[in-house]
């Protein structure tokens, strides 16, 4: 208090200054610091052969905010409908599956795979904020929620990244953290319990929940939580003037519930395969835990004219999911201001340990699962992309994606009738992408 | 296991046959280009691994994080 006492008047009007200059610096930092905003949009029509819908527009803005300070913030809209595989097995006879407060039925005839419909809506948004820390480390922090009628989801990553020998090398060291909630509308059902109702979710906003069937937990429960950690290394290298390759480990675990309580098993007489009468159908149960590891290698190589990127993925688990994806994109420049991109991509996996078509009457399997996503299969897709930069600073582009995934439609598991169905009905969709850059 | 060996194997061999180059500032011109990024295209990328992801068991490799989907 005596030294400020002792102050004079101009010192005092000097301090005060500087704290409203440095108040003021701080709010051009952040709204007028002097750069473009840079916009990246795009929609996508995504159409599986009768069955999922999908369109989801994407806008994301990045401005810079300081000298190498970024921030982006990025904003999706999901609206989903169609049919979906409940996970059931085709059979001889008419199934039949409807929604708890039994709404609605669906018949599924003999021999088709059955599907059941739904209506989603999911909103997104993300914000990540990159800054320097010194001239060769920065940091890039992220936050992320998602909401759905009966899915919610937070994450948090940060990632450092340390360049290198004059810049030609960049290691970075990533982790990231996931808290979801699933809360089906009708309650989380009993895993491995038996179905009396199939539940479904549609999409009415404002709807208060229903009650809850004797199978589930409870619709107005706290539903159920997964949580998920990340972590990634990763080296990335300028090899030359022409070549960029970039290798990465990952190691990720999930713990909680991670069954899918829209699905379901048939449960089968072990002699004829038929599905029996009762218990007929069970939700399907996933272990509670998950261990995931990836090494993934991309290199971009720059042609005298065009540009092909490379990259592949090897991915395991303790599911005993065993996935190689190969990614290759090839970008023809046919002028100037325009190039096309083919791009190739396939994929395969292995099953995971519990994935069954069906569960055997009097078998009592500690999990199990008839989600085709974790059968054994192979997916390839064929792309293209036109892009065209309509100024010096906006690009238009059109693409169009179209996947095919197979399996082994008659597993040698198969028993009695199964082995006149189909057990694995092959997906086949098509993307169209409409995509925006700009700046302002 | 025996995969991973294998992999590992090849990638060392890429990485020995590739000798690297000390290129200068002043030679990154190609380096700099949109096409030359590791993700050229973020959005559509964001969109392509969202089908991917709701679609496969398998996810991930890039980067860490992007947030959580009911879709899988």
């Amino acid at each position: 208090m005596q030294l400020a006492a002792n102050r004079s008047v101009s010192e005092r009007l000097a301090v005060a200054t500087c704290g409203l200059l440095s108040l003021d610096s701080a709010h051009a930092g952040f709204f007028d610091y002097d750069s473009l905003l840079n916009v990246d949009a795009a929609t996508l029509f995504y159409s599986e052969k009768d069955r999922v819908q999908v369109t989801e527009p994407v806008l994301q803005v990045k401005k810079e905010i300081g000298d190498g300070e970024f921030f982006t913030l990025k904003l999706v809209y999901d609206a989903m409908s169609g049919a979906t595989p409940n996970g059931a097995v085709p059979t001889n006879t008419v199934q039949t599956f409807s929604s708890p407060s039994g709404e609605k039925t669906f018949v599924i005839q003999p021999h088709e795979l059955p599907l059941v419909e739904f209506s989603d809506a999911r909103g997104a948004i993300s914000g990540d904020w990159e800054i320097p820390h010194s001239r060769t480390l920065r940091g890039q922090y992220n936050l992320n929620y998602s909401q759905e009628t009966d899915y919610k989801s937070a994450g948090m990553s940060a990632a450092l990244s340390w360049d290198l020998n004059n810049k030609l090398t960049t290691l970075t060291a990533a982790v990231g953290t996931n808290y979801d909630q699933v809360k089906p509308r009708d309650g989380v059902p009993d895993e491995l319990g038996v179905v009396t109702a199939f539940t479904t979710t549609f999409y009415r906003p404002g709807e208060v929940e229903s009650e809850s069937e004797s199978e589930f937990e409870g619709g107005g429960g706290p539903g159920k939580i997964k949580t998920g950690f990340d972590a990634m290394l990763g080296i990335t290298q300028v090899l030359s003037r022409r070549t960029l390759m970039q290798f990465n480990y990952s190691y990720g675990r999930t713990s909680g519930y991670m069954s899918d309580p829209y699905k379901i098993v048939s449960v089968i007489d072990g002699t004829t395969g038929e599905t029996t009468t009762y218990p007929g159908y069970v939700h399907e149960k996933r272990p509670d835990s998950r261990t995931r590891n990836t090494l993934y290698w991309k290199t971009v190589y720059h042609f005298p004219s065009d540009v092909i990127h490379v990259a592949y993925r090897y991915f395991w688990d303790d599911w005993d999911v065993r996935s190689h994806t190969l990614d290759l994109t090839y970008r023809f420049n046919l002028g100037p201001r325009t190039y096309f991109e083919p791009h190739y991509r396939y994929y395969t996996q292995t099953a995971a340990k519990f994935f069954t078509y069906s569960i055997v009457f009097g078998t009592t399997p500690e999990f199990a699962s008839a989600d085709l996503r974790l059968a054994d299969f192979q997916s390839t897709t064929y792309g293209m992309r036109l892009a065209h930069r309509i100024s010096d600073d906006s690009e238009i582009g059109l693409g169009f994606d179209y996947m095919v995934q197979t399996g082994d439609k008659h597993p040698k598991e198969a028993i009695g009738v199964q082995r006149n169905e189909n057990l694995f009905s092959d997906l086949k969709a098509t993307s169209f992408i409409l995509d925006l850059k700009t700046k302002f | 296991m025996k995969r991973i060996v294998l992999f590992a194997a090849a990638l060392a061999a890429i990485l020995s046959g590739c000798s690297i180059e000390p290129v200068q500032p002043w030679d990154r011109d190609l380096l700099a280009e949109d096409a030359m990024q590791l993700v050229p295209h973020p959005v559509n990328e964001y969109t392509a691994d969202h089908v991917y992801f709701s679609k496969e068991a398998a996810s991930g490799g890039a980067g860490v994080g992007g947030g959580g989907c009911g879709c899988n």
